[in-house]
């Protein structure tokens, strides 16, 4: 049943986006702007080629309904997916806090051990890569990156300038 | 046109913009090499360094690492039978068969130089034909440009397995590129009145996040796996006069085919790779001595000029009427827009240097891959050891940079964090990334010139005696209804 209505989930969110760009675009102030024209089109297309997908989705459906097509790797690969987006999303809501500096060497070790490296490995590659990126993008660069605030704030300014 | 080229010359055969063409071939190599990065993806992540650059040193950086970069998959392919990039997939049909026979040399000497000359042929066209054409733009009206935008778009999409999904994510880039406020009267297109959405997404964290990162999570389990790298002779051979004989006419063929489908808007190297060798497996096989596919030395020529022809030839419609050519140079006209500079004709007037060293630089480029490809071969089979789970890290943190130096701040970050995971959406889904972001680039020559035919007084009549706009509507709408076609030939007869 789950593997049934996964397979619609893409055909859903686009008619579901379609249909919010549709109303955002024909509910308005200026409805006989002519640069609104060609975006209309476009979202009632996109509306209807997601009808379409569904429709599809659903003659392929019938057709191989007693088929099983989800292997099992597809569930082993799941499973590295929520902990690397875990990682990145940490690392780029942290780097403001943080810092630039200390949230990428975190955020290099975090991700090596994610992709299964040794633990030391991990270490030397995210201290090492870090330098690199610090020498290139501050150093050279001048990108005035996010230096943390509190504590993190100082120490940023102490090794940036 | 030869005093310009000559300024060209001089430009490029200064010190830095020699240092930077040479290390953009080095990675571009390096990145073509390695599977499952390829040029799309070394263009994306260089982004980050153009910002501080000069505007004619970025765009020979990126330039050179496209080039580079599709010829870099194809020892990969002949030595092991993985192209390093999607440019390179026909390569290693004849090629590793060539291998496994013994012929590893003669087949890996055979790719640089049909490479080399596919691309400098293709340069040839370039300075000659990108100056005539963009003089001849003054014959495309709004009705052209929307026409050619159209069909680069219904070329791209006629090649994906799924055109409906093609379609969809055409669709999805063209509305993403339409958010903001319309160039044409001001009107609100779907910025949901919020205040920050006004000027609409910043392509390039748009770009980092649905090539670089949505790439990262896609290929995040299956590349961990190493394949057995096994042990074979890596030794370069150039061709014998036997074999010069046997594939000058290949690669001149392919090289003007590759040159065509580069001209074709959106289309690109990967699509000349493919073509390139089915036309001579065709050509062939009406010869008695038909090999092409057994380990043939001209199913190695033909894909390999006609990949590097395209990669150069998708800087014609680009610097001529500032329509991308490929994905590459979509990621081109982005960092031209970093700069202020618009492609199109107006730069042969404005930016003649910048256009005639890029001449310069490309052909520069083209007669490196010699020398660059014996550098691979030495470093060929580290470079398929590397470890991704060292690769990935970086490539996300760069992709964090490249969206950061956009603006100084954080939100386009956190745009680039989302496109990245509507991508990786869509490619898990079957839907196509490379489509998706032609669709934004070409949605302000779709939306501006669309308007603009709404605005005139164009009759029917008019559009009907436009013969090139004419010309491309048919042809995309051959394009489209083609595999639509098939694919209810295909349902028809399974019922």
């Amino acid at each position: 049943m789950y593997t049934s209505i996964k397979k619609y989930i893409p055909s859903i969110i686009i008619i579901i986006l379609s249909s919010i760009f549709v109303s955002n675009l024909f509910i308005g102030e200026d409805q006989n702007a002519i640069g609104l024209v060609f975006p209309k089109i476009i979202s009632i297309s996109l509306l209807i080629c997601g009808v379409l997908l569904a429709l599809r989705t659903y003659a392929a459906d019938r057709v191989q309904s007693r088929a099983k097509d989800e292997s099992t790797s597809a569930v082993s690969q799941e499973k590295i997916y929520a902990p690397l987006l875990f990682v990145l999303v940490g690392y780029v809501l942290m780097m403001n806090v943080i810092g630039f500096f200390i949230a990428t060497l975190l955020f290099l070790y975090a991700c090596c051990r994610v992709f299964n490296a040794k633990v030391l490995h991990s270490i030397i590659f995210s201290v090492v890569a870090t330098g690199i990126i610090y020498v290139l993008f501050i150093q050279i660069l001048f990108v005035p990156f996010p230096d943390g605030i509190w504590i993190f704030k100082n120490f940023s300014n102490l090794i940036m300038y | 046109m030869l005093s310009n080229l000559l300024i060209g010359l001089k430009t490029t055969f200064s010190l830095i913009p020699m240092i930077v063409i040479l290390a953009g071939s080095l990675i571009g190599l390096i990145f073509g090499a390695i599977p499952g990065l390829g040029p799309t993806v070394a263009a994306t992540l260089l982004i980050s360094f153009t910002y501080t650059m000069d505007p004619m040193l970025s765009i020979l950086l990126i330039a050179s690492v496209y080039v580079s970069a599709t010829f870099g998959g194809s020892q990969t392919a002949i030595l092991y039978n993985i192209p390093g990039s999607a440019e390179n997939t026909c390569t290693a049909i004849d090629g590793y068969k060539l291998t496994k026979q013994g012929k590893a040399s003669e087949a890996l000497g055979t790719a640089i130089y049909a490479s080399a000359i596919g691309g400098i042929l293709s340069c040839v066209a370039l300075i000659f034909f990108t100056p005539y054409l963009s003089k001849i733009s003054y014959l495309f009206g709004s009705f052209e440009y929307f026409a050619f935008g159209l069909f680069g778009l219904a070329a791209v999409i006629s090649l994906q397995n799924s055109t409906l999904k093609g379609i969809i994510s055409a669709i999805v880039g063209i509305l993403i590129g339409c958010v903001g406020l319309s160039a044409i009267d001001g009107s609100k297109i779907l910025t949901f009145n919020l205040s920050g959405l006004y000027g609409g997404f910043n392509f390039i964290p748009v770009m980092l996040g649905t090539y670089a990162v949505a790439e990262v999570f896609h290929q995040a389990h299956e590349n961990l796996k190493h394949k057995r790298i096994e042990e074979v002779k890596r030794k370069i051979k150039t061709p014998s006069i036997k074999i010069v004989a046997k594939i000058k006419g290949v690669v001149l063929r392919s090289s003007i085919v590759g040159i065509l489908i580069g001209i074709l808007p959106a289309v690109g190297a990967v699509l000349a790779n493919y073509i390139g060798y089915t036309i001579e497996e065709k050509v062939q096989s009406r010869s008695k001595n038909k090999k092409i596919g057994e380990g043939d030395i001209r199913g190695v020529a033909a894909p390999e000029a006609a990949n590097n022809a395209a990669a150069v030839a998708t800087f014609i419609p680009m610097l001529a009427l500032g329509i991308p050519g490929g994905a590459v140079t979509a990621i081109l006209i982005g960092v031209f827009e970093i700069h202020g500079l618009k492609p199109g004709p107006m730069l042969f007037v404005n930016n003649s240097e910048l256009v005639y060293t890029l001449f310069v630089g490309l052909l520069f480029v083209n007669i490196l891959i010699i020398s660059l490809g014996y550098f691979e071969i030495k470093a060929i089979k580290k470079l398929l050891l590397v470890p991704k789970g060292y690769i990935f890290p970086i490539m996300l943190v760069f992709a964090v940079i490249g969206s950061f130096v956009v603006g100084n701040n954080m939100t386009d970050v956190y745009i680039m964090l989302v496109f990245g995971l509507i991508g990786f959406f869509m490619k898990k889904n079957g839907f196509s990334i490379p489509i998706l972001v032609l669709g934004i680039v070409l949605s302000g020559i779709l939306e501006s010139n669309f308007a603009r035919m709404v605005l005139s007084d164009y009759t029917a009549k008019d559009y009907f005696t436009s013969y090139i706009g004419l010309t491309f509507i048919v042809l995309s709408l051959i394009f489209l209804l083609i595999p639509i076609y098939n694919g209810l030939k295909k349902l028809y007869k399974k019922h």
